[in-house]
This record gives structure tokens, sequence and C-alpha cells, in this order.
């Protein structure tokens, strides 16, 4: 079983966000990156097939330098080989899916595992799109995958509004993988030994030429025009009380008159 | 009647050859076998401190070895046992003389009872004897008593071992008086009769029993090859029972390490290779040392009986921790022998050690006090933590969040190290990078993690700050440029992540010439003044209690009364100021300053039982047994006390914890030290 799959280094979930002096984007300076927590399952996930059915897991992420420092890190967990599209990028997710596709195309890959989103911009557009572009099934928020011994196909379950859906799909497949897939909520955490072996595993790095696209293909189809932060929580008001029905009195007139959200 | 001199040493010969050999080949087994382990630098012939060291050892080896020092903790246990050791030791002069009369003949006699001039020493020694075959009796019954009747938790799983070896010693000692009783009887007792008060006394009901001379020869003649089969029959089951600490325990005392308590062994890696192993899954990824402890346990329990895990019902002994150590030894010792590539039970696994076992341990470091032979248990379970989180991964799902935390933010939870120093807002407190460096600094006031991210141990920061203040004390902080010290990830066996944070501390604290540091956590007190100093940052470091106290002391610290009448406080202890730093005094004191009526805990000082948060279990769950922060909110509560006084964040947040969870806290309010001295500024 070959998997791929494609991860994204974001800012850890406790940065605190600054918005670029210059252009609408995230200030980088003084932020910690990790690996976008969904993706990490999703390398769990293919470690865990791995173990079982043998064959190889390669991952795959896009971005500057420091992205290296990521790829090390899914290395250690256990992947086999990495690739590094080495561009400092400011596109959209379609845009991300199709660089990714052309990557992915000669790796060897019965499957492609993307987090069903990253927690920085939250778009969950990548598995879909790389589905699309890779011109195969996708399946998004995947919570159940069990692929046949044969590797032609996989019986794959995910969770719609009140109901779960259960679908069989031919392989190769994109799947976006959603916390709890096979039981898996947390990764793995990396040991020593794999992380000195994984300094010495294959980590490939390709810049968009390397990869045959050209300038027009990676044209973002969307722009940030504006960002800004969420303007700062007014502090919340503290009741004082003697009893209970003094609280309730003074919460329902509040409630009345300055929050004007009761009308009797 | 008794057989002729020749036959009887060859007889006597015999038994002893078949003695020694067992008793030496299991030795040499034994001691192969320790030979595998890793070396320790407890003891390292190549360390000039070896030299320095052996005073001190001999002193220890006095003091715990022969005087039994901490065997009197517990009082039935260490009388029963005095009397058997001291016994054992006077009584080894009739073995000399019973072997001597097997070997040369019935008219063998000690060195010293020879002759009949006045400096003959056997009588005194035949008094001493004598008594002494009174006082083993009483041992034994005492011990027979306790194992049969009593039967007490800790010394469950021994039973079988324990009675065989009583009954050998009641054997002993049972054969021995009747010999002498019949000597005196006969007449041919060296001493004059005066001197046995004992043996007198059964030498006197013999004789009233009328016995006949052939009843008495043969009485005696069993007698005297009963001894001497017990003797050395005890001395050929002794490596192979727990007994053997009769052998060991000694050599454990004396070799104990003299290091400050508690302090982890520092791996190294400076080279690292991809086949390296960490930790220890294996027996003999111990240390020699770590065999020599298990060697030298007697299943006494005492250990146990203190811990708080197994007091609160979780899977953790550490006395399991030390005889399943011995066990798999035992059942491991052919492939080790053979080069360790074979097949053997794991020592981490359902057979041994679970992993639960593993992670119930608080580091309290109570079973490393109260052990009589300086067993070190807690640094075995360091160990296989080692090997569980840097070889396999494998940890507690919070303990691995905490360690993630602590890779990314350098503190275990999930904030932002930007916002360390976001609880002096409003208090202008001095950043040590505005000052330049420490130089002129009295004291670096290290906050640590907990003061820094809790709001509950905010308070107790800002209640430090205020106390400087009022005193007059000239202080920065780090701010921002502070990481957890370490201890969390060390004590999680993540012995690479604690070393990476500690060496960045380091390098910062000597950056900034960093000569003076208060902390009012231990734990970063007990990593700065005792490990730290291991990887390169020495400094004297002083825990906020010491230095409120040393203010108050100096008067630089002036207290308003509070004109309230006496309040009733109780103090716990934190681990890692008491035990494993001996600081008992400055919180009780600054308690008594204050003016509060100080009420023990039952359990308090050396005993102080832990608040369940040490070891990194404060980042995890307590998913087995019961809440060990209640039941020593229940047991403070016990005093009548009114003031629950800690000096450490993490007790802090466990007594407040406990004390809601057990609606103790209307009676109780825990407090830190520093706050209850702040109110009265």
């Amino acid at each position: 079983m070959n998997t791929v799959v494609c991860i994204k280094q974001v800012p850890d979930t406790e940065t605190k966000v600054k918005v670029h002096p210059q252009r609408p984007a995230l200030d980088p300076e003084g932020v910690k990156w990790v690996i976008s927590p969904y993706d990490e399952l999703a390398i769990e996930a293919a470690l865990r097939m791995k173990e079982k059915m043998g064959g190889t897991v390669t991952v795959v992420s896009m971005g500057p330098q420091r992205v290296e420092e990521t790829l090390r890190t899914a290395l250690a967990m256990g992947a086999d080989s990495a690739v590094h599209i080495k561009e400092d990028l400011d596109v959209d997710a379609i845009t991300v899916a199709r660089i990714l596709a052309k990557a992915i195309q000669g790796l060897p890959r019965d499957l492609v595992l993307v987090g069903k989103q990253a927690i920085d911009d939250d778009s969950g557009q990548v598995g879909p799109a790389l589905g699309e572009f890779l011109g195969v099934p996708s399946v998004g928020i995947a919570t159940k995958l069990e692929v046949a011994a044969d590797k032609k196909s996989a019986k794959v379950s995910r969770q719609i509004e009140g109901a779960e859906e259960n679908l069989e799909i031919p392989l190769p497949a994109v799947l976006s993988v959603q916390k709890g897939l096979n039981g898996i909520h947390e990764p793995r955490y990396p040991t020593l030994p794999n992380i000195m072996k994984a300094k010495s595993k294959p980590l490939k790095a390709q810049a968009l030429k390397d990869l045959g696209l050209k300038p027009e293909e990676t044209a973002p189809r969307t722009q940030v025009a504006e960002m800004a932060l969420p303007p700062p929580r007014k502090a919340g008001k503290l009741i004082e009380y003697e009893t209970p029905q003094e609280a309730a009195q003074k919460l329902l007139t509040l409630l009345r008159e300055e929050a004007k959200l009761l009308q009797i | 009647m008794a057989l002729e001199a020749p036959i009887r040493a060859l007889l006597v010969a015999a038994i002893l050859a078949v003695s020694l050999s067992v008793f030496g080949i299991r030795m040499a087994h034994l001691l192969r076998l320790m030979w595998r382990a890793k070396p320790t630098p407890i003891f390292n012939l190549h360390l000039f401190p070896w030299v320095v060291d052996v005073p001190e050892r001999i002193r220890s080896l006095i003091v715990y070895g022969f005087l039994q020092k901490r065997m009197f903790k517990e009082w039935y246990g260490g009388v029963l046992h005095a009397f058997i050791f001291f016994g054992f030791l006077v009584l080894f002069a009739t073995v000399v003389q019973f072997v001597g009369e097997g070997l040369v003949g019935p008219d063998f006699q000690l060195p010293l009872a020879a002759g009949d001039t006045p400096s003959r020493l056997i009588e005194p020694l035949a008094l001493f004897v004598d008594l002494f075959i009174a006082f083993v009796f009483l041992g034994i019954a005492m011990a027979m008593f306790r194992r049969v009747v009593i039967r007490p938790k800790k010394l469950k799983g021994s039973f079988a071992d324990g009675m065989i070896v009583l009954t050998l010693i009641l054997t002993i000692v049972t054969t021995l008086a009747l010999v002498t009783a019949i000597h005196i009887l006969r007449q041919e007792f060296p001493a004059s009769a005066a001197w046995t008060p004992v043996s007198r006394v059964l030498a006197g009901q013999i004789g009233r029993a009328g016995w006949s001379p052939e009843l008495t020869g043969t009485v005696n003649e069993a007698a005297w090859w009963g001894h001497l089969l017990a003797l050395f029959g005890f001395l050929a089951y002794l490596p192979f029972s727990k007994h053997f600490h009769v052998v060991t325990a000694l050599p454990n005392v004396f070799f104990r390490s003299l290091e400050p308590r508690g302090r982890l062994r520092p791996m190294d890696f400076t080279v690292m290779g991809e086949n390296d192993r960490y930790g220890a899954s294996r027996v003999e990824d111990l240390t020699w040392k770590d065999i020599l402890d298990s060697y030298g346990c007697t299943h006494c329990g005492r250990c146990e009986s203190v811990c708080p895990a197994a007091g609160t019902g979780k899977p953790l002994s550490p006395k399991k921790i030390v005889v399943d150590v011995r066990e798999n030894l035992t059942a491991s010792s052919r492939d080790i022998l053979a080069g360790g590539t074979g097949t053997r039970p794991a020592l981490i696994g359902p057979e041994y050690i679970t992993e639960d076992e593993l992670w119930s341990c608080t580091t309290c470091l109570a079973c490393v006090e109260e052990c009589p032979v300086f067993i070190d248990q807690m640094g075995k379970i360091i160990e296989m933590r080692r090997h569980l989180v840097m070889m396999e991964g494998k940890m507690p799902a919070e303990a691995q969040g905490a360690l993630r935390n602590l890779e990314v933010n350098q503190n275990p939870w999930a904030f932002n190290n930007e916002k360390r120093a976001d609880w002096t807002e409003g208090l202008q407190v001095p950043l040590l990078k505005e000052r330049g460096d420490a130089t002129q600094l009295e004291v670096l006031y290290w906050v640590g993690c907990a003061a820094s991210f809790d709001e509950r141990n905010k308070a107790v920061a800002r209640s430090l700050v205020k106390i400087f203040r009022a005193a007059g004390v000239n202080f920065a902080i780090l701010g921002t440029e502070e990481k957890c010290n370490g201890d969390p990830a060390r004590r999680m066996g993540n012995e690479f992540l604690g070393q990476t944070l500690i060496k960045a501390n380091a390098e910062t604290l000597n950056r900034y010439k960093v000569h003076t540091v208060v902390t009012a956590c231990p734990h970063c007190f007990n990593t700065f003044k005792n490990e730290y100093p291991q990887f390169g940052f020495n400094a004297r470091v002083i825990h906020h209690t010491e230095y409120i106290a040393e203010l108050l002391q100096k008067g630089r610290l002036k207290l308003k009364a509070d004109g309230q009448g006496k309040t009733t406080a109780t103090y716990h202890d934190s681990c890692y100021l008491g035990r494993y730093n001996q600081i008992y005094e400055p919180q009780r004191d600054i308690l008594k300053s204050l003016g509060f009526q100080l009420e023990e805990m039952k359990r308090s000082r050396e005993k102080g039982f832990c608040c369940g948060a040490g070891g990194a279990r404060f980042l995890m769950e307590e998913r087995l047994g019961t809440r060990i922060n209640q039941n020593r909110v229940q047991e403070a509560a016990e005093t009548g006390a009114k003031i629950l006084a800690s000096a450490c964040p993490y007790c802090l947040s466990m007594m407040e914890d406990g004390a809601k969870t057990t609606n103790l806290n209307e009676k109780l309010t825990p407090k830190d030290i520093a706050e209850l001295v702040a109110e009265r500024i």
C-alpha cells in the first residue's frame, strides 16, 4: 500500500496572530510552525496502513525553507520520503491543489490522504480539488477506511448531517481525513531513533519549474483583499447579588434594557 | 553414640563443601549478571570523588548499616529486626565453635576461651550469646506473629519465603540453646553457669525432666547436627531467597548514591546513532546498582506503605518494581549471559511491570526515603519511562500533548510563550533584559510556568512581588526569555527534550550572569539547585520560603499585626522541598512568625504525603484508584486547621482542587505561604 500524504505547515494554535504590516497576510514574525493537526492524523493513518499492509508513505508539502522542518517531523513519525515544493506563494486552495497534483503524479500511490482542512485558513478544498486534478475519486471528511486486500478498492465512511454515508471506491483515490478516522485521535510521538533516522531519509526539493508548471497555471484564482483582526471582545459584566432572586432580577433588567434581547 | 571424630570431620567438611559451593556458584552467577548491567557514576573507580566519598560511605555504613537507623522508623519491624540482626552478629562466634568442634574434635575451643588465665573473654561472650539467643527468639516470635496474625498488606507475596527463613533461624537458635543447655547440664560448658542466665533455665528444666544420659546424648547429637545443617542450609538457601539481603544489604548501603536526592542520571546525547537505545526495557539496561538494589530488597514493603500511588488504589507498588526487576533478571539470566539476543519475558509488559504502574509514580521519593537499605525505586521507574517515551513513543495522551506543548511553547500547557509575563500587567516588574545583566541585581525571580500561566498561581507571583517591594529587594524577571525548567519533560522520561530546555535556560542565565535565583516553585528550585550544575549553570538557588524567612529574620520585611487572634494552620510539605532538599523549617518558621497556631498533619516532614502532582502527574488525568489530593486534603482537615498552607504551585492547585471536590473548601482555605505573608504587609 503506497500512500502519499499532503501536509501543510501552519502556525501553532496558540500563536498570537498579527497581520503583516505590508500585505493582507499573516505576519510570520515570531510564529511557531507545526503540522496542521488533521494532516498529522492523515500521516498517522498512512503509517498504520503501512504497518498493516506494507508499502511506502511519501509526504508532500509546499512552502518556504522552514517547511523542511515540518517534513522532517513527518519523516521522524515514520514516513519514508518527502517532497518539498520549495516556493513561497500566497495562493488559493485550488492553485495549491493544482501544484500538489503535479508533484504527486510521478509518485507511487494507491491512495492520497490529506487532512480534512488546514487549521489556518480552514478552506477544506485541497482534498476534493486534488481528486479532480488527478482524475481520481475523492471522498471528503472520511471517518472509516478499509482497503481491500488487492488494493484495488476501499470501503469508506463519512459523516453527513445526522447520518453516516458508506461508500465503496476504486483506488487510487483521494481521501480527506477527519479526526477519529479508524479510531485515530492522536498522532504518534516521534521516537528518538526515528528522529535520528529521519535525518538521512530522502527529502527532495522541487521548484515550480521542475514540475513543468507555467506561471499562468499557478496564478491565483482569488485574491485576499484585506485582512484584519476581529474587534476585541468587551469585558463581561459581573452581577453582584445577595440572593438568587436578586441575581435573576438584575439579569432580566440587563437583558431587557442593555442587551435589548427581551421585549417582555 | 557420638560419631568417631574423623567421620564427623568428614561429614562436616562435606556439608560445608556443598553449602559453600551452592552459595559460591550462585553468588558468582548473580555477580556476573550485575556485571552485564550498565555502569553508574555512583561508584566509579575512574572518578576522583570515589576517594573523597569513602569516609562518607563508611559513616553511612555504620549509621544505616550496622546501627540500622532507618529500620527504627517503624518500631515493630525495627525492634524485631534488631533482635535478629544483632543476634546473628553475636551468634557468629558459635558458628566458628561448631565448625571447629566438627572438624577438629569435641575439645575444640574458641581461641579466647582457651586456658584458665583471668583474661579469658569466654564468660562475657557466653553471656552475650546467651542473651541474644533469647533476643532472637523474641524477634522471631514477633516476626511470625506479624506474618501469621497481623498480616500487614505490605508483606503480601512473600509468606512462604519468609516462613522458611524464620523456621530456619528458629531451628538455628533452638538447637543452639539445646546444645548449650546440655553442655551446662553435663558441666562441659567452658564458662560458669552464672554467665548463661537463659540456657541455665533450659538446663534446669531438662535436669528436672530427668532425661536419661542416653536421651541427653541423643538430643545433644541431634541438636548439634540440626544446628549445623540449618546454618549451612540457610547459607545455601540465601542467594535464592529474598533473604539474600543478609549478604547484599550492607554493600547496598555502602554503594548508595551520595548525590542530591532524586537527581536524575543525565543521559549523553552528544553522539547519537540510529541504533542507539535509550532508557530501560530490559533488566540489563539498568545499572549494576539497580541490580544490586534488587538483590538487597527483603520485600519488607515499607516503600509500598508510604507510596501515594499504592495508598490510593493505583497499580504501582515500589516494592513490586524492585521485586519484578529481580524476578525478570532470574527469568532472563540465561539470555543475558548468552549475549541478550534470544527471547525472554518482557520487563515492561503484563507479566512484570505494566505501563500503568510506571505512569502512576509521582516521583515523591517517599519510597526512597523510607527504604532502610537505600534502594532507588524511582530511578528505575524513570529509566523505564525513558524507554517508553523516547524509544516507543508510548505515554498517556495528555503526557504526549504536554510534551508537544513544551516543544512548541516551552510550557507544559497550550499557552503562547509570548504571554508568559502577562501576569505582571500593572505591576511594572522589571525585566532582566532591561537591566543589561544580573550583576547589579540581588536576585533573579524565576517565575516558572505555573505562576506565569495558571490563574490561581498568578496571585502567588503577585504576592511575591509585593514582598520583594516591601523588603526593598532589587530583583528582575526573565519574562518571555524564561522557558520551562525541564523537570516535567525529564520526569516524564523525555530526557532529550528536558536537556534541550535545560541547556537553553542555562545559556540564557549564564549570558545574563545570574548569580542568585529565587523561585516559588520547588520543581524549578530542585532542578536549578541539583540538576543544572550538571549542565553548566551554577548559582545560589533559593526557594521563596527560605528567602522570605531570611528577609524576616534580617528585619528587612516587617509584618503588620492582624489583630485576629490565633488562627490554626497546617503546612503541607512539598516533596521537592522536603524529601528532595531537606527543607522543612523555613515554612513553619514563617507561619509561626505570622502568628498561626501550627497543627501538624499525621504525615509531615520526611513522611509528608504527596499532593499527587509530581513526576509530571499534574499534566495527566488521575484515572486509576482514588484521588491523592482528596486523601491529603481530608488529612489536613482532620487537624482542624483553617488554613492549609503550602509552598509549591502544584501542591496549591492540587489542594484547591481537593478541597473543592470534597466540599472541604468552606472549612479549609489552601494558600501559598507568600500569599499569607503578603496579606500582612
